[in-house]
């Protein structure tokens, strides 16, 4: 047997399935939640409502916006800190990106605004990542 | 302090400072260029302008990804970034936006938003 190919990214399959099982009990109404590792953008696993929704393009702008949130943290040297999330609310869809603490996944979300306030998603998520 | 209360950013900076006097830093930036109109920082390691050129690529390329991703209707009105202790908040209007650092133990999440919401209507 070869390296397991998710040894990089410090994540296993069981976590994997755990994330997006827990997402789907716990957010029912959820549009999107994708597993997705950071160096290669690769999405590990992806669960959607919306028709057309292609995990490669969508992965890539992600991942995209992450590097570049962590240059902006690298070039203002902030000690002691490190990327937790990010939120992005727009009118009638929220957006969470959480960052497991290896740094090397993270979890998207996207819900619908109304039903989902978003202190619960961010909780949640950090729960679930956790 | 680098912002004249002349202009609508240097005012948009004050009424900030005004309505959360423990801020980190706080700026206004101009989206085309990168640049900020009118900052301040209560912490000297950290630079809003560095900061500013950096959270511009962050805005542009969700931006890019939104026109990819095809959402339709859909405008981004603000950007919430939590690091281990602090809030880095990025209030859209226009093509300038308002860059806020806030410790996340002092600073209510829903109040710096409410902040930045109600002095984002004066920017433009």
């Amino acid at each position: 047997m070869g390296p397991d190919p998710l040894a990089a990214s410090g994540i296993t399959s069981d976590k994997i399935k755990k994330v997006i099982k827990r997402t789907l009990l716990e957010m029912p109404a959820l549009t999107t939640v994708s597993v997705v590792e950071l160096a290669t953008g690769n999405t590990l696993a992806y669960c959607s409502r919306r028709r057309g929704f292609n995990p490669v393009t969508t992965a890539g702008h992600q991942v995209e916006l992450l590097r570049q949130q962590q240059q902006a943290m690298a070039a203002l040297a902030l000690r002691g800190e490190r990327l937790e999330d990010i939120l992005i609310p727009f009118r009638k869809q929220l957006q969470l990106f959480r960052l497991a603490k290896n740094g090397q996944w993270f979890v998207f979300l996207a819900v619908r605004a109304e039903d989902t306030p978003l202190a619960l998603a961010r909780e949640l998520l950090k729960s679930i990542v956790a | 302090m680098a912002y004249s209360t002349n202009s609508p950013a240097g005012k948009v900076v004050q009424d900030v400072l005004n309505d959360l006097p423990g801020l980190v830093a706080v700026a206004v930036v101009d989206i085309t260029s990168g640049m900020a109109l009118a900052s301040h920082s209560n912490s000297p390691a950290l630079n809003p302008e560095t900061a500013a050129a950096y959270n511009t690529e962050v805005v542009k390329q969700k931006q890019k990804a939104m026109s990819a991703l095809k959402l339709s209707g859909e405008n981004i009105e603000d950007i919430l970034i939590t690091l281990t202790n602090q809030f880095h908040l990025i209030k859209l209007a226009g093509n300038k936006f308002i860059y806020l650092v806030v410790n996340s133990r002092e600073t209510n999440l829903a109040i710096a938003r409410e902040v930045l919401r109600s002095t984002a209507a004066n920017l433009n």
